[in-house]
């Protein structure tokens, strides 16, 4: 080979290595720059699409801006979402970081592992999470288990009583109370059923959810608790003992009683799955009727979550439940609170957005979005708070309910409640539907849940008591308080 | 084959050319046969093993061990599952049969070549491009007493339970199969309308020349010509609407009572609902003998003498 073509094939190759450093060097700058890009935390948060999802993606950009922190919100509905927490449970998906938990799904989330407790994240951030401007109740009701706190509630429901202006007056009803009144039992109630039907043709005294299994269960439990009818023998205090005692006279004439209101309401009632009865209120002539808190609010709009106004606005009031008398005043209570699965890899950023997503700042700037379409609180001051009163007037008898609620014994939140409560509704929605006798019904679901228990070890139950009571919890609260 | 001065390496070439050519097909299907095992032979297994385990998530987040065949007698003994087997046939064999022979009568009218057709059959179409539980909700709200339908069958004077057709137990089974009914009678409308355009035009036309009547026509050269299409369909669509779960959930979740309770309903609250897995499996092993033995019955005398 000529020297020409040597040096000629010499400059080639360098060149060739050249090229290939600088290619090298960019891909390395390029993984560099996406791996930087990457690292930033995207959280992923499953929630189920009651109001307090709608009212929370409106403030979310706040979070994003104050910490840097993406959030991923995702909601689906109750059932779909159950099916993807558990599915992502047993496969030890690693991509979810917070998730809401309904508090009847609490105590088999926390039994099995799935969520973390949050205990110790509390008492590290005190000073932030202010534990003590949670009303005890809810946070014993709705976010214990076996003395640890496993959630903090985004969105709380009591129970309470709605009724239209205009059919009361009309039918010369005094208004129902928004303070304890000794005179609004379940009898008075009961009348104000009957007298406001007699109205018209097209008037009805009330409306009930009727759905089985489950919807009839929230609106029937809220009235059985009031009654005195408790599901277990000794639950959730110490020892617990989980022998059905739904078969007693308390309960047998409760159930009668609902299948009473039933003749007062649209007969398709039977049929009305939670909304139902809210959209029925909203807009049919519907005299009076108990139901969720939310309602307060929903039944001010057209349809879930729209803008247009119902027809009932300005026509409508908000009292607290009737009472039983000689049985003590326990409400109903349902929350949604935020967790953290186990296997989340961000683990502090989900904190993070638990605290903000529960602190008393969000949650009234949830309350405020334009549509006024949340007041689920949980924190004491929220229900206080002037600004606040002005679009929810009622907030003060809410507190009255949450205060007095009890959502361990009206629906008692132990592992198998999806089971036992899927049996009782049948039941419940048989009675009513004429198939059974309140007696035939009661004793079936009585020896159906002492079958249940049997078959999963509940009866008699083997495992560990733990003595859950309020007051253990309010020293808790008292201890993670600043 | 070609003998010449190297005849080992031409007998070599034939084998590994027959070779080839017999294992060919395989390496086509391979990959959906490999599909096809992921997607239904392993959850089969899967399924079919935790059915004798006892696995309720409710207690535990990993199984307990054998339980022989009590998840079956479990199964069998709920108080709810002689009516759900009862709805579950009731509403197979009906909708079944109703949508086989609407969607004959539509197909038989589309054959015609009316003017128009093209767009009635677009139309037409569309029911079956909604999702089940679209129409399941859609149809629940027609159905309320102040519901369209419940509008025009009252203008009828059609008595109607004040309940709704959905809140009464004697109405609500058939208010779930008439949704089905909508959604998928032009499903069978557009299969056998293929199968009609199959049949040769000629026959159609000497049997016209012959003097034969349409009701003859129909009966002696278009059914018989249809039979296995129609066989082909109506076993599919019964097993279709045995595993009904979607416009039951929208509509009625089973009630009123058990009125519209099936067996796919009873497996999706036992295993979406409880997660008692091993229940559930049995369930879903429960159905697929029912519908296996049923359907081989079919096959045994719809098919006999003829290859599938």
């Amino acid at each position: 080979m000529s020297l020409r073509k040597v040096r000629l094939s010499s400059v080639k190759y360098t060149r060739k290595v050249l090229q290939i450093i600088v290619v090298s060097l960019l891909g390395v700058l390029l993984l560099a720059s996406l791996s930087a890009y990457a690292q930033k935390v995207t959280l992923n948060v499953l929630g189920v699409q009651d109001p307090w999802f709608f009212a929370l993606e409106e403030v979310i950009p706040e979070f994003e801006k104050m910490t840097g922190i993406k959030v991923n919100l995702e909601g689906l509905a109750w059932d779909a979402l159950q099916a993807r927490l558990t599915t992502s449970f047993i496969t030890k998906e690693k991509g979810i970081d917070v998730i809401s938990v309904d508090d009847c799904r609490l105590a088999q989330f926390a039994e099995n592992t799935w969520i973390i407790p949050l205990t110790s994240y509390i008492e590290r951030d005190k000073q932030s999470v202010k534990m003590n401007e949670f009303v005890p109740e809810v946070i014993y009701s709705s976010c214990t288990w076996r003395g640890d706190i496993y959630t903090l509630p985004v969105a709380t429901y009591s129970q309470f009583v709605m009724y239209r202006t205009d059919l009361l007056q009309k039918a010369g009803l005094q208004f129902p109370p928004t303070e304890p009144a000794d005179w609004w039992t379940w009898d008075k109630y009961m009348e104000y059923v009957k007298k406001i039907d007699q109205l018209g043709d097209d008037i009805y005294g009330t409306v009930i959810v009727g759905a089985q299994p489950v919807p009839i269960v929230h609106m029937y439990t809220g009235l059985e608790v009031n009654k005195g009818v408790r599901w277990f023998k000794h639950f959730p205090e110490a020892p617990w003992d989980f022998t059905p005692t739904v078969n007693t006279e308390k309960s047998i004439n409760t159930l009668k009683y609902y299948k009473e209101l039933y003749k007062y309401s649209p007969p398709e009632s039977i049929n009305y799955l939670w909304f139902d009865a809210g959209t029925a209120f909203a807009k049919k002539n519907i005299g009076i009727y108990y139901w969720w808190s939310p309602y307060g609010y929903l039944i001010r709009h057209a349809g879930y979550m729209v803008e247009e106004p119902s027809p009932i606005v300005g026509k409508f009031g908000v009292a607290l439940m009737p009472y039983e008398p000689g049985e003590p005043r326990i409400y109903s209570l349902g929350a949604h609170g935020l967790g953290i699965p186990q296997y989340s890899a961000n683990k502090e950023e989900a904190w993070k957005f638990i605290m903000w997503a529960t602190s008393k700042e969000t949650q009234k700037a949830m309350a405020l979005t334009h549509l006024h379409a949340f007041n689920d609180f949980a924190r004491e001051p929220l229900f206080q708070d002037p600004e606040l009163i002005k679009y929810y007037p009622w907030l003060p008898t809410q507190l009255y309910t949450v205060k007095q609620a009890n959502g361990k014994v009206s629906r008692p939140h132990m592992a198998l409640y999806p089971s036992l409560e899927g049996f009782y509704g049948l039941q419940l929605n048989l009675a009513l539907a004429g198939h059974k006798t309140p007696e035939q019904a009661m004793a079936d679901a009585q020896s159906q849940f002492e079958l249940i228990l049997k078959q999963n070890y509940y009866l008699p139950y083997k495992g560990l008591s733990y003595d859950d009571t309020l007051d253990k919890t309010i020293a808790l609260i008292k201890k993670l308080s600043p | 084959m070609r003998f010449d001065a190297s005849g080992g390496d031409v007998q070599k070439e034939y084998i590994m050319l027959n070779i080839k050519r017999h294992f060919l097909p395989y390496w086509f299907i391979g990959p959906s046969l490999l599909f096809l095992v992921l997607i239904v032979v392993y959850p089969l297994g899967f399924s079919l093993y935790y059915s004798f385990q006892i696995w309720n998530l409710q207690i535990s987040a990993v199984p307990l061990g054998p339980a022989g065949l009590t998840n079956y007698i479990n199964a069998i003994n709920d108080p709810t599952f002689v009516q759900a087997f009862i709805n579950t046939i009731k509403l197979s064999v009906s909708v079944t049969a109703i949508e086989f022979i609407f969607g004959l009568g539509i197909a038989l009218l589309l054959n015609e070549n009316l003017k128009g057709v093209n767009i009635i059959r677009a139309i037409l179409i569309m029911p079956t491009t909604v999702a089940p539980m679209v129409a399941g909700f859609l149809f629940r709200y027609l159905y309320y007493p102040d519901g369209l339908i419940s509008f025009f069958l009252s203008s009828m004077k059609i008595p109607l339970p004040q309940e709704g057709i959905l809140g009464n137990a004697a109405t609500a089974l058939w208010g779930i199969a008439f949704t089905d009914i909508w959604e998928w009678t032009p499903f069978f409308a557009i299969i056998l309308l293929a199968g009609l355009k199959s049949i040769p035009a000629e026959i159609i036309e000497a049997a016209q020349v012959d003097g034969a009547t349409f009701f003859r026509t129909f009966w002696h050269l278009m059914l018989p010509n249809l039979k296995f299409v129609s066989l082909i369909i109506l076993m599919i669509r019964f097993m279709q609407v045995f595993n009904l779960f979607d416009i039951i959930y929208a509509e009625t979740m089973g009630g009123p009572g058990t009125s519209t309770r099936t067996l796919s309903y009873n497996l999706y609250y036992r295993g979406l609902v409880e997660y008692n897995i091993g229940y559930a499996s049995a369930i879903a092993w429960i159905m697929i003998i029912i519908i296996a033995v049923i359907i081989n019955i079919f096959i045994i005398f719809s098919f006999r003498g003829k290859e599938l």
